[in-house]
């Protein structure tokens, strides 16, 4: 049987984008929220041809019924990888027949799943229609089943499959070197001691640990002599269809683990009231996000997240971002950050509405800790900027936190305005976070954490485009307490004495 | 499973209860109870009152068989101090026997090493049983009364005669002697679809007898019955199989073994650290009838009642030193029907005192504990309040704005925590501001309290207050000032 061209479930196509640098994830803290070994899918944008095939998987995967079946294939496939890695250490003709019969078996299982009817039943792939992407996959298998060689394959395997249970049980007699054994077994004292504990109503013992071991080939080929017979019906169904097994299903776990990873990730975030919104494309210089939520304080188990709005266009790409510490400075540089690269993913944004141009990659330059080898930190630094310039084109967006915090003021100063004016002169769109006060007037506008004046200067975590204010306010004791009347009486009741 | 307890019979939510150094309930203690780890226990269950009325009825009631049979009270400590002490000798047994053993990439050794863990945890249940059967025996010696202490005893019994904790016993005797060499073990395995072993559980443990080849014996012996014997041609793969297998199977059952006799040992582990509270308890209760003050169990009410009367109280710090009962002036107490009690009165008339009998009578008797009195009436509290003036305390330096700063701190600190029906005791607060503004503020405050059932007793010299209050709601009270120490009403 001709090995066919398996479909992709995330692109059209083969992607176009730039990669994104791990980096930027680490930075922006989405490495806390996802899965690791979903990475290597999360550093390919899809481009924008690709956006909305995605944008339709995420809205399908909000329905239970669809990310029921997505859980249900990464289940089978989990399972057939772990056969498939057994099957490669087998060591004797027993294990090698009866592991390449289950592995096949899951194969099978796991492409019956697939060609299920969920969601978009009975609708044909067709280029523009609804569920491309999904459909084309689940129409692969649906055509694939209907070969002959599977329908046989499938039909032997039900009437093999059952014989496991006749082979699987053994009680071995132990005794310094010696060892036999004999088929089938009996009570043992942890059952005995299991069901005490249930007598007792206490809590029964934990399952031991046990990692599955893999058995000598002397061991092996004495459980074979002791089934010749079910033993030969697994080897003869083996060599039949050993060549059926495609190994490109395993190649599935990451577009599905992708899925399952983000959409589980946004049911978080609409548990914590937070919305999520697909973004609609512009061609125009534009990024316009209202109240944006930075999603990875999720990770520092903070929900209570103050939105924000982000506003960047082809007049006012660029802004520096200054303030007060701890006033919510680092959290809008993410809060653009994830949104930016949640769309690049074809994901949902965690915002109320979202008009933007898709931009061609992100970057992101952050403090980094003595990581780094051999040079001094202001040169690592430098050398990332360079890097970032060097990569960037005029489509990109750049997230600048404190560079040049590590020179002199003078340096930084100097530094500072040559970076922001040269990302402002090529209309690139970006923040830069800076502390330095003394830079020169220029065009670049600024971006400023509020504070609240009538309330004790309490942080609002609000980001609003103005001059920075400085200064200090004086407040009554009784009032920074809430211990006036008039607060007292508002969080207890009048009073009655 | 339920785990015993001498304190109380069902769980509670902790309340917030942060007043004993205030009240110097500690000062007290530190006169009746000499041995620091003692008191500091008693201080703590101080610190967190009951606030189920059964379990402080419980508590009393322990209290009083503990009293009326002074050995019971010792047999059991010296009891409940060996049953404690069982899980640290295990623990460290387990420890010596550790050296090198899970490390080792041996696997004799390895299997060695869990024989021998296994050998230790298999003393453990016996010596529980045995601990069943003594408390048993020393228990049903007294005519308990105590529905706390009846319910162990009971407990005991059926322990002694159960057919499981028997079996767990019997179970554990196959591993307490020897080593693996000794034995031929029966391992039973399971077979998954990667043809690993998922599970491997021992099934028999015999003692091993050589079997000596002798050729009629063999010729005439009849075939076993029962399922064919595979014998498998032992290599070094085989062979460590065979040992891994059976380490797994034995460390299933010596884990298994621990959580059973874990669980089973827990239900009386931490009683002989309860027994502190009582010991201390005790000699509270010896002291102050040995200097007869009169002592009252108090009766216990329902928060919703939201009562309490106390007649004639007297000072636990006064009494548990060398003060005399007759120089120890007895005051009496009664918040129903207002808000809270206002006290004013010059310097050194018995103003703090009366603040700190009062807080101590109502935290001893929501512990279950009998109070210096010779009648008490007391709802349960469902949180304790207090605030001493800062002038009075750490900042004895400072500019008055900063510490009004932090008096407004605390106040605000309690008043965010305060819950329906708690207790806040006030001495001198916000007497480092003007008296004008610390009269407004802390009138505030107070006012606001009736909203939730919160009761207050506030010791001042904001003599202001007393004219913005209303009688009606307000229990206002002065110190004689002849020197005799005797609150009144101001009526």
């Amino acid at each position: 049987m001709s090995r066919p061209d398996f479909p992709s479930l995330l692109y059209r196509d083969q992607p176009t984008g730039k990669p994104i640098a791990l980096s930027v994830f680490e930075d922006l803290q989405l490495t806390q929220l996802i899965r690791s070994d979903i990475l290597e899918a999360v550093l390919v944008p899809c481009g924008r041809e690709n956006i909305p095939l995605r944008q339709e998987l995420f809205r399908a995967a909000e329905k239970e019924e669809f990310l029921s079946h997505l859980d249900a294939l990464d289940t089978a496939l989990l399972k057939t990888e772990d056969l498939y890695r057994a099957f490669s250490e087998a060591q004797s003709e027993e294990e090698t027949a009866v592991i390449g019969t289950f592995l096949l078996s899951s194969a099978i299982g796991f492409m019956r799943l697939a060609a299920k009817d969920v969601t978009y039943s009975g609708d044909k792939a067709k280029e523009g229609g609804e569920g491309f992407l999904y459909c084309r996959f689940r129409d692969f298998f649906r055509a694939e089943l209907e070969k002959e060689a599977w329908k046989k394959a499938e039909e032997e395997l039900s009437s093999l499959l059952p014989l496991l249970n006749e082979i699987d049980t053994y009680s071995f007699r132990v005794h310094g070197k010696e060892i036999s054994f004999r088929v089938g077994g009996g009570e043992s004292y942890l059952d005995r001691l299991r069901s005490c504990a249930a007598d007792l109503a206490l809590d029964p013992p934990d399952e031991p640990l046990f990692l599955p071991r893999q058995l000598s080939p002397v061991i092996l080929d004495a459980f074979g002599k002791a089934h010749p017979e079910e033993f030969g019906k697994f080897r003869a169904f083996y060599e039949k269809n050993r060549t059926l097994f495609p190994e490109e299903l395993l190649s599935y776990r990451l577009p599905i683990g992708f899925l399952l990873a983000f959409t589980h990730l946004f049911e978080k975030v609409r548990a914590h009231g937070i919305p999520l919104t697909y973004p609609a494309l512009t061609d125009e210089r534009t990024i316009r996000i209202t109240e944006a939520y930075d999603i990875s304080l999720f990770a520092k188990n903070e929900y209570d997240i103050v939105p924000n709005d982000v506003v960047f266009t082809g007049d006012e790409p660029f802004f520096y971002l200054t303030g007060a510490n701890g006033g919510g400075k680092t959290t809008y540089l993410r809060t653009v950050g994830i949104a930016l690269t949640l769309l690049l993913l074809g994901c949902p944004l965690p915002c109320a509405s979202a008009v933007v141009c898709v931009p061609s990659g992100i970057f992101t330059h952050f403090p980094r800790d003595e990581r780094f080898e051999g040079t001094g930190r202001f040169v690592e630094e430098n050398r990332r900027v360079e890097k970032i310039l060097a990569e960037m084109d005029s489509d990109s967006v750049v997230l600048l936190n404190e560079t040049y915090s590590t020179t002199n003021e003078e340096n930084a100063v100097e530094m500072t305005e040559k970076l922001a004016d040269l990302l402002w002169d090529k209309k690139i769109f970006g923040l830069y976070i800076t502390h330095q006060h003394s830079l020169k007037e220029s065009a670049i506008p600024y971006l400023n954490v509020l504070i609240d004046e009538n309330d004790s200067n309490r942080r609002t975590f609000k980001i609003a485009r103005q001059r920075s204010t400085g200064g200090s306010f004086a407040v009554d004791v009784l009032k920074r307490y809430a211990l006036t009347k008039e607060a007292l009486e508002e969080r207890f009741g009048s009073g009655v004495l | 499973m339920k785990k015993f307890s001498l304190l109380k019979k069902t769980d509670e939510t902790p309340l917030f209860c942060d007043v004993v150094y205030d009240l110097s309930i500690d000062r007290a203690m530190a006169n009746l109870c000499p041995d620091q780890k003692r008191r500091e226990y008693f201080l703590d269950t101080i610190a967190h009152p009951l606030t189920k009325r059964e379990n402080i009825i419980y508590r009393q009631e322990i209290f009083r068989d503990f009293v009326t049979q002074p050995t019971l009270f010792t047999d059991l400590r010296l009891l409940f101090t060996r049953y404690d002490k069982i899980k640290s000798d295990w623990q460290e047994m387990k420890l010596s026997g550790s050296h090198g053993g899970s490390s080792s990439v041996n696997p004799e050794a390895m299997l060695d090493h869990t024989y021998a863990s296994l050998k230790v945890t298999a003393i453990f249940p016996n010596t529980i049983v045995s601990f069943f059967r003594s408390l048993y025996d020393t228990l049903k010696k007294y005519p308990l009364e105590a529905e706390g202490l009846i319910a162990i005893r009971d407990y005991c019994e059926e322990r002694i005669g159960n057919n499981s904790l028997n079996e767990i016993v019997r179970i554990a005797q196959l591993f307490r002697y020897k080593s693996p060499e000794a034995f031929s073990f029966g391992v039973v395995t399971k077979i998954g679809e990667t043809m690993r072993v998922a599970s491997a559980e021992l099934f028999d443990i015999e003692e091993y007898q050589e079997k000596k080849p002798n050729v009629l014996t063999k010729l005439f012996a009849k075939k076993p019955k029962g399922p064919t014997e595979y014998p498998v041609e032992p290599d070094d793969n085989s062979y460590e199989d065979s040992v891994a297998l059976l380490n797994e199977a034995l460390t299933g059952i010596d884990s298994a073994l621990t959580q059973i006799t874990n669980g089973v040992y827990e239900i009386f582990f931490g009683l002989s650290r309860e027994m502190f509270f009582y010991e201390a308890a005790l000699l509270y209760y010896d002291k102050m009838t040995g200097s007869r003050v009169p002592l009252c169990v108090p009766e216990i009410l329902e928060a919703e009642e939201d009562i309490v009367v106390i007649d004639r109280l007297r000072d636990l710090l006064l009494a548990s030193g060398e003060t005399p009962v007759e120089k120890i002036v007895p005051n009496d107490v009664d918040i129903n029907g207002t808000a809270g009690i206002l006290v004013k009165g010059l310097t050194d008339t018995g103003k703090t005192v009366y603040l700190r009998s009062c807080a101590a009578a109502q935290l001893f008797g929501q512990a279950g504990l009998p109070v210096l009195a010779d009648r008490a009436r007391l709802s349960i509290r469902t949180a304790y309040f207090s605030h001493f003036s800062s002038a009075e305390e750490e900042f004895m330096v400072g500019d008055a704005a900063g510490r009004f700063d932090q008096e407004a701190k605390e106040i605000a600190k309690i008043m965010d925590r305060l819950t329906p029906h708690a207790m806040v005791f006030l001495n001198e607060t916000f007497q480092t501001t003007s008296y004008r503004e610390g009269t407004d503020a802390i009138f505030h405050v107070l006012s606001v309290l009736p909203n939730l059932n919160v009761k207050f007793l506030f010791v001042t010299h904001l003599t202001a207050l007393f004219k913005k209050m209303d009688k009606t709601k307000v229990c206002l009270m002065e110190t004689d000032d002849t020197g005799k120490y005797k609150l009144k009403r101001i009526v």
